[in-house]
């Protein structure tokens, strides 16, 4: 990553993968739009960069179907940002999916490995 | 559930859209800021960092876009936008939106306005449950046999039967006419529809002494007051006290009759003779299926039945034919009903190709427009939909201004209703022919809207077209113009058709001269005219009363008027046939007629005499024949001298043949003679016929100015006998031809639609030649063309488009006319007369409707056009 701008690594996600990996992000505690995405590249090691063309509509979209809710809160150095947060279906949700998603990967890890 | 949250969000996003913009807006800079101080951390300069931030947020407009286009909101959105552009184009177009809206509203006015009538007669199933279960049996029967017919089969789960009864109400005031029917006790659970107030009848009813009758709710509401405690209520009907048992429920209508008794009695009461005679059959069966029985299983039982009731009662045998309900119903109006439609979707199609002309024209003007668009970044799709937007607008207004024209269109036909238009459904515009204009109209504005939307769309993208070929002309839209002219001949031969069929049916020979002929009907009520000798004092008295008016030329009494589509055939026995066993003697028509009757009726006597006052009770039994009796059974001897008797009656009562009348039409104009023997009434021998209908001939004048007189005359001999129908003799053909006169005007009716709007086409497409061409005919008049010249130059753009559209629809009518073979009398589908005249009339109305842009053209004035460019 460093210090070239970075370019949208994000085109091999799918977009219900995309919306997998932030509801996973925010997970953890609420978050502003860019530490999602910074957080986003960080633990992935910089193999999905999501440019704010992509990390925007994303969150609209979860917003909309009720995964997420966006409210407008003060940051540790007294600027505003909307933190996102996951709402109770946003999180039954990212459990569904993971699992779902675990049993995809394994089936693919071992048709591969066959 | 998901969708549902999304629906509400973006409907609170709509109402919120300027605080969620400024909020995108404010959370796109945070990120901003939060992205350069990152790279500020890792080392950048402030100014480096703030335009890497920017590199990686590219345009924040795009962003937003993407943004926005995840609500359907957006769509939703730039919908109405385009909605509203559209509205104000079709304003600010007065002349070509009023057209193209029009031009929908005829096309889709006349088609939901026939829809309807389709509808409820061909669609709608009938208004009882099940209704795919209930069948009747072909032809008439009797009620003895239908009750055996219940008793004994086990195909049906219950079986009635159903016949037209008139009934006097004697209530306050003048007796009135009920149109009321007689029915057999299980007729209404065959039915299934249960009463509203009260019961149906049933086997109460059977043992019961006290007559009972059933209202409908129409009569209920008209004439009680719909009391609410009417169950036992007392009503005189015909001299006779019955008790309320029930009230139908609203809209409840029986299938036979036209549907408009209005209350109904078991046979029992309102006609004891006929209940016990298994000859009289007059009676319409219904029945309803048992669960699992088809029609073909029932078919084979009732077959099999009719040969014992045949064993049984030899001289009464019968077959019993099953059919669908539905089928009887609407038999014989569905041919004529789906070809009437055809032809108005033929109309339609006329309309829409008018309607596709129109937007080509359009489009064509409006290359500019879209040139610019494009230019300033429009997506082909996206001018697309604002055409197709447009277009949708036009739709439906279309539709909206089609469903009033055919809410009037109604209105008309109810005018018009032919007797033979089932009436148990009822016919309006209702919630699904809304539906229908609607779709229609949007079907046809959307497919015909889109060939000239793409076409301008993609007329954006190229440079203008040379100024000579527009697409205003274009092959397309001289295409356009052929089909419609060929469309519009298919009807246009078609409406002459039956025209040339209706002309030569009412030349056909009716057998009496109805000008200046007064008509009506009475019905002697059974408690006050049980005997034969009580029925005849009083038509003798009334008889001499009416020949005394002063006008009167003659008057007479017939059992049944001609053309009424009322007779009835009795078996006999004609002298000197041979010898047929019991019950398969010749069926012939019998009326009985007073001696004033042929008079009267202007029946022309050929041979022989008339009845005469003489011929009374107890002087020799006589009968007259028409000429349709001779040719059968007297073909080439005299007729006069021979004799013929009832074949179910007493084996001496010989009737003496004393004269021979022309051939009357009783059923239909256009109908094969029957054989038939009038009879005196005065030497009647069934009491049950206790009905007849009085004809005068007046001397000149409006015959029903005679009415009052009439009815003060029966008055005087019975103050409570009811008179019915009342109408002139012309009236009596002219209603005995509604079925024939409803096609007919309705055909002439979409034929005329499709030609105007066909002529519209064609003077559409020259006057805009005419006018691309005006510099061309200046030229031309500068160097010396004359007005002629210049009127045929233009003339002859219009002939080969009028000439294929001839040869086209000729083409057409020729394959399609057979299939209204059955609606024609006295010529054939492909009648040479009627279609020549059909392309001489077409070719005419093209020529016209080319003549006046050529006139315009040969107008100009020559400076003016060279100026104008």
């Amino acid at each position: 990553m460093g210090t070239q701008p970075a370019k949208d690594r994000s085109a091999g996600l799918v977009q219900g993968t995309l919306d997998m990996l932030i509801l996973k992000t925010l997970a953890l505690e609420a978050m502003h739009s860019y530490d999602i995405g910074a957080r986003l590249a960080r633990v992935s090691q910089g193999v999905f960069v999501v440019n704010p063309g992509s990390l925007f509509p994303a969150f609209r979209r979860l917003e909309r179907s009720g995964l997420i809710r966006g409210e407008w809160r003060d940051t540790e150095n007294n600027r505003r940002a909307r933190y996102y947060s996951l709402t109770s279906r946003g999180r039954k949700r990212l459990g569904d999916e993971t699992k779902h998603w675990r049993r995809l990967s394994g089936a693919i890890a071992r048709v591969l490995e066959a | 559930m998901d969708a549902l949250g999304r629906f509400f969000r973006g409907l609170r996003a709509l109402f919120r859209r300027d605080r969620d913009d400024h909020e995108l807006d404010e959370e796109l800079r945070a990120y901003a800021d939060d992205s350069a101080a990152a790279h500020a951390r890792a080392g950048m300069d402030p100014a480096a960092a703030r335009r890497a931030a920017g590199v990686e947020m590219g345009s924040a407009e795009a962003v937003k876009d993407h943004v926005r286009d995840v609500g359907w909101e957006t769509h939703f959105d730039s919908l109405l936008r385009d909605l509203r552009y559209g509205a104000r184009i079709l304003f600010r177009h007065p002349g070509f939106s009023a057209a193209a809206i029009l031009t929908l509203a005829l096309g889709v006015g006349a088609n939901t306005a026939l829809f309807s009538v389709v509808n409820a007669v061909l669609l709608k199933p009938l208004p009882y449950p099940d209704d795919d279960r209930l069948v009747t049996l072909a032809g008439t029967h009797s009620v003895p046999d239908v009750a055996d017919l219940a008793t004994l089969s086990k195909s049906f789960t219950a079986m009635g039967t159903l016949a037209r009864w008139d009934a006097d109400l004697v209530g306050e005031g003048e007796p009135e006419r009920i149109f009321a029917e007689l029915a057999g006790e299980d007729t209404f659970k065959a039915l299934a529809v249960p009463a509203a107030i009260g019961r149906t009848f049933d086997a109460r009813d059977d043992q019961a002494r006290a007559p009972v009758v059933i209202l409908s709710d129409g009569f209920w509401r008209s004439h009680l007051a719909a009391d609410p405690a009417v169950i036992g209520r007392k009503l005189t009907l015909s001299g006779k006290v019955y008790d309320v048992i029930g009230v139908m429920p609203p809209g409840f209508r029986t299938p036979f009759n036209g549907s408009a008794a209005q209350l109904w009695v078991p046979f029992r009461f309102g006609y004891p003779e006929a209940a016990e005679a298994r000859g009289a059959h007059f009676t319409n069966p219904v029945a309803r299926l048992a669960p699992h029985v088809t029609l073909a299983a029932a078919r084979a039982e009732l077959e099999l039945l009719g040969r014992r009731l045949a064993e049984a009662h030899p001289d009464e045998a019968r077959t019993f034919v099953p059919e669908p309900l539905r089928d009887r119903v609407n038999g014989e109006i569905r041919r004529p009903l789906l070809l009437l439609f055809a032809a108005v979707s033929l109309v339609l199609l006329v309309a829409c190709a008018n309607y596709a002309s129109l937007l080509l024209a359009r489009g064509a003007g409006r290359g500019a427009e879209m040139r610019l668009r494009r230019a300033l970044g429009a997506g082909r799709g996206r001018l697309v939909r604002q055409l197709v937007t447009e277009s949708a607008l036009l739709s439906l207004l279309g539709g909206l201004a089609g469903a009033l024209l055919a809410s009037l269109g109604l209105r008309a036909l109810a005018a018009l209703r032919p007797e033979g238009l089932p009436a148990v459904n009822p016919i309006g515009l209702d919630l699904d022919a809304l539906a229908f204009a609607l779709l229609a109209s949007f079907v046809t504005g959307l497919a015909f809207g889109a060939a000239p939307a793409w076409q301008a769309a993609r007329g954006g993208e190229r440079p203008p077209a040379s100024s000579t070929t527009s697409a205003a002309t274009s092959p397309l839209r001289r295409g356009l113009v052929v089909a419609q002219l060929a469309l519009a001949l298919v009807l246009l031969t078609g409406a002459g058709l039956l025209m040339r069929s209706f002309a030569i049916l009412l030349a056909q020979p009716s057998g009496f001269q109805p000008a200046g002929v007064l008509t009506m009907r009475l019905q002697l009520p059974a408690a006050r005219y049980d005997s034969i000798p009580s029925q005849q004092a009083f038509l003798s008295r009334l008889e001499e009363g009416l020949r005394d008016l002063p006008g009167a030329r003659a008057a007479g009494l017939v059992s049944e008027l001609p053309l009424s589509g009322w007779r009835m055939m009795h078996n006999m026995i004609v002298e000197g046939q041979p010898q047929v066993p019991e019950g398969q003697e010749p069926e012939i028509y019998t009326h009985e007629v007073s001696p004033g009757y042929f008079a009267a009726a202007g029946t022309p006597i050929v041979r022989g005499r008339g009845i005469a006052v003489s011929d009374a009770p107890g002087a020799a039994l006589v009968g007259v024949v028409n000429e349709a009796f001779v040719r059968r059974f007297a073909p080439d001897r005299d007729p006069l001298g021979m004799r013929a008797r009832w074949a179910r009656a007493d084996p001496n009562a010989w009737m003496t043949i004393v004269g021979v009348v022309g051939d009357a039409r009783f059923e239909s104009l256009g109908e094969e003679q029957s054989p038939t023997i009038y009879t005196p009434f005065l030497q009647k021998q069934q009491p049950w016929k206790r009905w007849t209908a009085v004809v005068i001939r007046t001397a000149g004048g409006d015959p029903m100015a005679f009415a009052e007189r009439v009815r003060q005359d029966v008055r005087r001999l019975d103050p409570a006998l009811p008179i019915t129908e009342v109408r002139p003799m012309s009236a009596v053909l002219l209603s005995s031809v509604s079925d024939r006169r409803f096609n007919l005007i309705l055909l002439s009716a979409f034929a005329g639609l499709a030609f105007g709007l066909a002529a519209v086409g064609v003077y559409g497409v020259l006057a805009h030649l005419v006018a691309q061409r005006s510099r061309e005919v200046g030229v031309r008049m500068a160097l010396g063309a004359r007005r002629l010249d210049v009127l045929w130059l233009m003339l002859r753009q219009g002939l080969p488009l009028i000439g294929l559209g001839i040869a086209g629809g000729t083409l057409a009518a020729l394959a399609s006319t057979h299939l209204m073979r059955s609606l024609l009398y006295g010529i054939g589908p492909g009648d040479p007369l009627t279609f020549v005249a059909a392309a001489a009339c077409l070719a005419l109305v093209g020529v016209l409707a080319s003549l006046i842009p050529a006139q315009r053209a040969a107008r100009v004035d020559p400076c003016i056009a060279l100026r104008a460019e």
